[in-house]
């Protein structure tokens, strides 16, 4: 027997005794979930994350004191190759940790 | 009328007016297909599966309006698993662990545990499902495209956005594996015959 018609007979077997799968509440769990979902679009989520991170920048811009953070910043750097060294472990364990994290759907 | 068009009449309900009745009657008609193809593609796992299948149709009615009516719907939910699928198994890349002498054997098993005579049909698809698990995903669901839901070459490239050589290889190369993994229901057959 050949064994490739041997895998499309397995194929043609299970096609002809695939079950109904019975709803047993899947689309009225599906329902609800859709139901909760729409309570915020896409569209209105996102504009209120913008209005919220507008806002609290204008806030922040307003009660910090900008001005002497960025005297704080040195007006010149040097890389030394132990601080080339640091730089480059932290962003590849950044790169790692985002590729590894999970999303939130 | 044809399902393809009912199909359409139930989506265009469902852009126009938001009419949940039929998507309900969408979800309903395409549900235990989907679920089915699901668990074959998570090596039977029905509660993967189910959630998989609960992501399509949300995905599929928050970009309802995209569909068009050129591809049957089902083409367009599948598209849409597969997708799911293909981000879930990036994620979850390091649970895969199962190798492959440990399929065999729980196949072997599975087969020794059943009464001698009468294999049970369940064990068929959840042995296809486990056996299914050992190909890489996109192997893994264009063979369960083209050898169980017997859609054509060009469907398959469609669905899946790749090359028609791809879908070929995949295809050789899965039934290869696939002949190994289940030389035990092959030989029940040649016993039989």
């Amino acid at each position: 027997m050949n064994n490739v018609t041997d895998i499309d007979n397995l194929f043609a077997q299970a096609r002809s005794t695939e079950p109904y799968l019975n709803d047993q509440g899947f689309t009225s769990k599906l329902s609800s979930q859709i139901q909760s979902s729409k309570q915020l679009s896409l569209g209105q989520e996102s504009a209120v994350t913008i209005v919220a991170t507008v806002l609290g920048c204008v806030v922040a811009y307003q009660f910090f004191p900008v001005g002497d953070l960025l005297q704080l910043v040195p007006a010149q750097l040097s890389i030394t190759p132990v601080k080339l060294l640091g730089v480059s472990s932290l962003l590849a364990a950044l790169a790692y940790w985002f590729a590894e994290s999970k999303p939130v759907y | 009328m044809s399902d393809i068009a009912t199909d359409k009449a139930l989506v265009d309900r469902v852009v126009a007016s938001d009419c949940r009745d039929s998507f309900s009657a969408l979800v309903e008609r395409h549900q235990s297909d989907l679920r089915y193809s699901l668990r074959q593609m998570t090596g039977w796992d029905e509660a993967l599966a189910d959630d998989l299948a609960q992501e399509t149709f949300m995905r599929a009615y928050q970009s309802m309006a995209s569909y068009k009516a050129d591809a049957k719907f089902s083409s367009w939910l599948y598209r849409i698993a597969y997708n799911q699928m293909i981000s879930h198994y990036r994620l979850a890349r390091n649970n895969e662990i199962t190798g492959i002498d440990e399929t065999v054997s729980a196949i072997a098993s599975s087969r020794e545990s059943d009464s001698s005579a009468a294999f049970t049909d369940q064990s068929l698809h959840q042995d296809l499902a486990r056996a299914m698990q050992q190909l890489p995903t996109q192997q893994r669901m264009v063979i369960h495209l083209c050898l169980h839901r017997q859609l054509t070459h060009q469907e398959i490239c469609t669905i899946m956005e790749i090359p028609l050589g791809t879908v070929k290889t995949c295809i050789n190369r899965g039934k290869a594996t696939l002949r190994d993994l289940l030389a035990s229901w092959q030989s029940e057959n040649e016993d039989v015959t």
